[in-house]
């Protein structure tokens, strides 16, 4: 197992038969006004063109109180490489029979998240420790009183504190987790847009995070792959921090992640990786401000499939220093259908080679039966839950979800 | 040939996505111009501490340009109505004067505030509003006041926003304008003299917003809370404290 090239972050050179990863993390233009580092990290780690790829995205927060959430960030997409390539090794390689991968799938949903904060931790501690940490803790505004006092367990942590939204796509399976804020969307063949772990409306700048140390409130979802062609596979998954979705206004999100996958058919996904950065810092000073990072990982079997033109946006970012080029007169296949509110998905434009509908309800073989929901751990596995009214919906929508234990209690 | 044909190195600039734009900051004067404002010049002084304060509030705005600093007004006296119903750029917002009259229907100001915080209008990308409380007296009608708190609590925007609360004089009833504020940590200013107020809105409509425009993620156990946003302290040493009002 080896990372991608360091500079590029695309596993270069490969024909259109397996994934590859673009990624970009670009510092936000009100740190750099403020002189402040970069406080998200990307990072992947994939053989070219073979699966499994591991993918990870942190955020750090940026307040005064956490004052090292760069070094948290960077830690935490480390943690969740490791912790997800040891899971891989120790039960995917070798995998034998579905049954195995049931048993696989319990061991994720009931470890993951805890050994994430487990080794995060420890991977904070000795810098938590040190005298870096101590001159900077003693930097912080406090009253005469607290002067002298020594940080608290959660004040050595909240140093650190970040988000972590991380996956691994294997030939069997796709595994998502998120804590705290961003985003973790997939495209499929259709232009569909999903979200495999339901967006919470939350606002402002509160978010969970690792500091807080509190395994329940990641989300995780489990899809299984391994029945399903590698055509009806996502086209795009990616991974982003909420610097990119809080830089557009309403569904721009969403026709961000429309018009990235026509841009990568049209272009190929090394034409996004020579764009991206550029992009992102467009994002971030006509945006939000903040760091903006995302990890794609683009199925080029899939997308060399699609039909080609897809539809492309009619917005585009930007005020002044952006131009939509093409008159409207030559659009071709652009669907009017409305997208559909902000949710687990949205869907897209429909090509006109694919009709209006598109048959996505799994045939026999497609299809890995029907069982009953059962309990893992704190989690409850729903598994191949296709309703009748699924063929608008994306393969992620098909194969079943893992609910966590704070969405369970919702329900 | 798509709307996205360009080449990716050198040609025309085409990036992904929807419209781009700044994070709002919405901010909301909500002032008392019951009658007994008259009293003492409050009113005057009011309205000269507003007008006074604009061109800093617009360097704070300034500081901070990826936040795009929004204002309206209410006032409330035995009704509710707003002087500055429309979300305007910091950059053309100008004071016209107010006048007093009438009772104390807080109450209704903050209904008027709470309907404009949902979302629809307001956006999900937007940055905490600022809603900056003034009266120099107390909710003529309690059940209705604790009524509108509830409606303002029950919005997502309102129970996010960052609330802000100054008496002016010793009429003003600092536990309704707690009660407002909503947070144990931040306790209401409290002006007896015209430095003071200025001082005091100055402060509002510069510090708050700049701490607010430059808000950092953090990090929370229920993210549905009171806006965690670190407001600074207000600097009184070189202000008057002779009792006035």
């Amino acid at each position: 197992m080896s990372d991608e090239h360091p500079e590029s972050g695309v596993l270069q050179g490969h024909d259109p038969v397996g994934w590859t990863l673009v990624k970009s993390s670009v510092i936000g233009s009100s740190h750099v006004r403020n002189g402040k580092p970069n406080q998200d990290s990307a990072r992947s780690l994939g053989e070219r063109d073979q699966l499994p790829v591991f993918l990870a995205v942190a955020d750090g927060h940026g307040s005064a109180r956490s004052f090292l959430s760069d070094v948290g960030s960077s830690l935490a997409t480390v943690t969740a490489l490791d912790v997800l390539l040891e899971f891989y090794e120790r039960e995917l390689r070798n995998l034998e029979d579905t049954k195995n991968l049931s048993e696989a799938i319990r061991s994720l949903e009931g470890t993951l998240p805890r050994t994430i904060i487990n080794r995060w931790r420890t991977a904070v501690d000795p810098v938590s420790k040190g005298v870096l940490f101590n001159y900077y803790f003693s930097k912080l505004p406090r009253t005469q009183a607290d002067e002298r006092r020594e940080p608290t367990e959660l004040e050595r942590y909240m140093a650190f504190g970040s988000t972590l939204l991380a996956a691994m796509i294997s030939e069997e399976v796709l595994v998502f987790l998120q804590l705290g804020d961003g985003d973790i969307f997939a495209v499929d063949h259709l232009g569909n847009v999903e979200f495999p772990i339901p967006q919470e409306e939350t606002l402002g700048e509160d978010t969970f995070s690792l500091c807080l140390q509190k395994p329940e409130q990641f989300k995780v979802r489990v899809v299984r792959l391994n029945e399903l062609p590698k055509q009806e596979w996502p086209v795009l998954i990616c991974l982003s921090t909420d610097g990119l979705r809080k830089s557009f206004e309403d569904e721009g999100f969403i026709q961000f992640a429309k018009d990235v996958v026509a841009f990568a058919k049209e272009h190929g996904s090394s034409g996004v990786q020579a764009k991206i950065s550029e992009w992102f810092a467009q994002y971030s000073r006509n945006g939000s401000g903040d760091d903006v990072s995302a990890i794609m990982v683009f199925n080029e079997v899939a997308l060399s499939a699609m039909p080609f033109p897809i539809a492309p946006s009619e917005a585009v970012a930007d005020d002044t220093q952006s131009t939509h080029e093409q008159p409207v007169d030559d659009l071709v296949g652009v669907d009017e259908t409305p997208s559909s509110s902000l949710g687990t998905q949205s869907s897209a434009s429909t090509p006109p080679s694919q009709g209006a509908t598109t048959d996505l309800e799994p045939d026999a073989s497609h299809s890995v039966g029907h069982e009953e929901s059962e309990s893992i751990g704190d989690q409850v596995l729903v598994a191949d839950q296709i309703p009748n009214d699924s063929q608008h919906e994306g393969p992620l929508h098909m194969l079943g979800r893992l609910i966590s234990p704070m969405q369970r209690k919702k329900n | 040939m798509s709307a996205l044909g360009s080449d990716p190195v050198s040609g025309p600039e085409v990036v992904p996505g929807g419209r781009v734009s700044h994070r709002p900051l919405h901010f909301f004067w909500i002032l008392d111009r019951s009658g007994s404002m008259t009293e003492d010049g409050k009113m005057a002084e009011l309205n000269h501490a507003i007008r006074d304060t604009i061109p800093a509030m617009r360097d704070a705005a300034r500081s901070n340009p990826e936040a795009e600093v929004l204002v309206r007004c209410v006032t409330f006296d035995s009704n509710a109505q707003w002087h500055i119903a429309t979300e305007t750029p910091v950059d053309d917002f100008e004071w016209s004067d107010i006048t007093a009259d009438g009772e104390t229907m807080m109450d209704k100001a903050i209904e008027l505030v709470a309907e404009q915080l949902r979302i629809p209008p307001m956006s999900s990308k937007a940055l905490p509003p600022v809603l900056v409380l003034m009266s120099d007296g107390d909710a003529t009608d309690r059940g209705k006041f604790e009524e509108s708190l509830k409606s303002l609590d029950s919005v997502p925007w309102g129970k996010k926003a960052v609330r802000i609360a100054i008496g002016i004089g010793r009429t003003a009833n600092l536990d309704t304008l707690q009660k407002f504020i909503n947070n144990s940590e931040l306790k209401p200013l409290l002006a007896v003299n015209a430095d003071q107020l200025v001082t005091y809105i100055r402060w509002a409509s510069t510090a708050v917003v700049s701490a607010v425009s430059a808000a950092k993620s953090t990090p929370d156990k229920d993210p549905s809370t009171l806006a965690h946003v670190v407001i600074p302290a207000v600097q009184v040493d070189d202000v008057s404290d002779v009792v006035v009002w």
